[in-house]
């Protein structure tokens, strides 16, 4: 007998030496949908990326100091950092730093807003001041410091006197966007938040695809958390300045304080909207009513 | 995918995954990550189904699928190499005392070969497939999965020693 044929034998035995395999076919099934969903996001995910940071900064963030026309604020530095509605079975603490509240000019049309009550307003406000001020220790230093826009809770700020980063931070009820598996993608990073939940963060153009204008890099992570739907980015600056890596921002995601301000905005999500993106003229329930 | 599609997945997965399971064993050497190596190549299947169910031999597009992504995994788990530990022989659900033995040596030098060169032996070997065929699976020219096969065979042989031809006489 040939030596190849000894291993062809060797080998059909040693297969032989394993059981049936369970039904792969369900679970395989369940995987290539993901991957095929995955495929869709990856595709759309720098556009989407593209379109919300060219959308952010020019609907919501004015030159800073702000403008000094367009609707009313949402926001004022007047109101409470702890306002009586703050729900009071909440981990995350109300805030004790105020953030200097910057105007913002839309350059859109809000369409009607959802009707806020004075308290719900107030404490998306201190959620915004909160958030602020947990970026501000997350966030590298040399990014300048936090500013609090006076309208959409989704948009923050960071900067110095000449530059400014935009920051979104939406949380939408959802759960079903796929985690990006970065494999050996070098724009993309892989995380673990400390609750487990997988997460990515991607880089790409902040330039809308093929219009060959360098607007710099955005870093944005889309993933899913418990229920809910999370987009966190950072924008880079006019002149397409980011001095934040997205392994810098991996970080801020991963840390606990992060995830401390998603368990807040997933438990009342009616507080994380502002209109944009939102049903108009839709009513936000009442946070004191959401968690009793 | 149309849900006709996804029906046509789904025959084609149940009615080919032990066989599929079965080579990602050999090619890796372990029950538990063959199961997943088998429903990754599978959901890499579906995910390309409309392309891979016109390929006009899809159990040979599956075996290509499978191999290379054994290959790519090894490459990535390169690092963590030292980290892993051979599945113990009884874990194999070995059975043949001396001959089960030797199966279970035949894995374990499988696994010193590189990633490619153990591709190239199972699918000559076990797949039964031709030079060409796995020269064209693996994207190298014939000359090198000669040499490599013949070079693994001596490996094999080296560390198998006389026990593979006692094998043989048995057998």
């Amino acid at each position: 007998m040939h030596q190849e044929d000894r291993v062809r034998l060797l080998l059909a035995e040693a297969a032989d030496d394993l059981g049936p395999t369970p039904d792969l076919a369900p679970g395989a099934l369940r995987a290539g949908k993901r991957a095929v969903v995955a495929g869709r996001f990856r595709t759309a995910g720098i556009s989407i990326a593209a379109a919300v940071a060219v959308l952010t900064p020019a609907a919501l963030v004015a030159p800073w100091p702000g403008g000094s026309s367009g609707p009313a604020a949402q926001y004022t530095q007047s109101m409470p950092l702890f306002p009586a509605a703050w729900p009071s079975d909440s981990p995350l603490e109300a805030p004790t730093t105020a953030y200097p509240v910057v105007h913002v000019k839309p350059t859109k049309d809000e369409g009607d807003r959802p009707v806020l009550t004075d308290d719900q307003r107030q404490v998306q406000y201190a959620f915004k001041q909160k958030a602020a001020d947990v970026l501000q220790q997350l966030l590298p230093a040399v990014l300048g410091t936090m500013k609090v826009p006076d309208r959409d809770v989704m948009s923050l700020q960071v900067g110095t006197d000449s530059r400014t980063y935009a920051i979104t931070l939406r949380v939408d009820p959802g759960g079903d966007i796929p985690t990006l598996d970065c494999g050996t993608n070098p724009s993309c990073l892989n995380g673990t938040m400390p609750d487990g939940t997988r997460v990515a963060v991607s880089s790409g153009s902040a330039a809308p695809p093929g219009s060959g204008v360098n607007a710099g890099t955005v870093h944005q992570a889309f993933f899913s958390y418990k229920g809910s739907n999370v987009i966190f980015g950072v924008f880079p600056a006019d002149d397409g300045s980011l001095p934040i890596s997205a392994q810098q921002l991996l970080a801020v995601i991963t840390d606990q304080r992060f995830a401390g301000l998603l368990d807040f905005a997933v438990r009342y999500p009616a507080l994380m909207h502002s209109g944009y993106g939102n049903t108009p003229g839709e009513a936000v329930p009442d946070p004191a009513a959401s968690h009793s | 995918m149309p849900p006709e599609n996804t029906w046509d997945f789904e025959s084609y997965a149940r009615a080919r995954q032990q066989q599929l399971y079965r080579t990602a064993y050999l090619l890796c050497g372990d029950a538990h990550r063959a199961q997943d190596l088998t429903q990754t190549t599978l959901a890499k299947l579906f995910q390309h189904w409309r392309k891979a169910s016109r390929a006009d031999n899809l159990d040979a597009y599956a075996k290509t699928v499978l191999t290379r992504t054994f290959i790519s995994e090894q490459r990535s788990r390169r690092r963590e190499r030292e980290l892993h530990t051979p599945v113990a022989p009884s874990a194999r659900n070995a059975r043949g005392g001396d001959r089960a033995d030797l199966r279970v040596t035949l894995l374990d030098a499988l696994a010193e070969l590189n990633p490619k060169a153990r591709a190239m032996v199972v699918l000559r070997y076990w797949e039964d497939h031709s030079v060409d065929a796995v020269a064209d699976q693996l994207g190298c020219n014939p000359g090198t999965v000669k040499s490599t096969c013949s070079r693994a065979l001596a490996r094999l042989r080296e560390r198998l020693g006389n026990d593979l031809d006692l094998y043989a006489t048995e057998a």
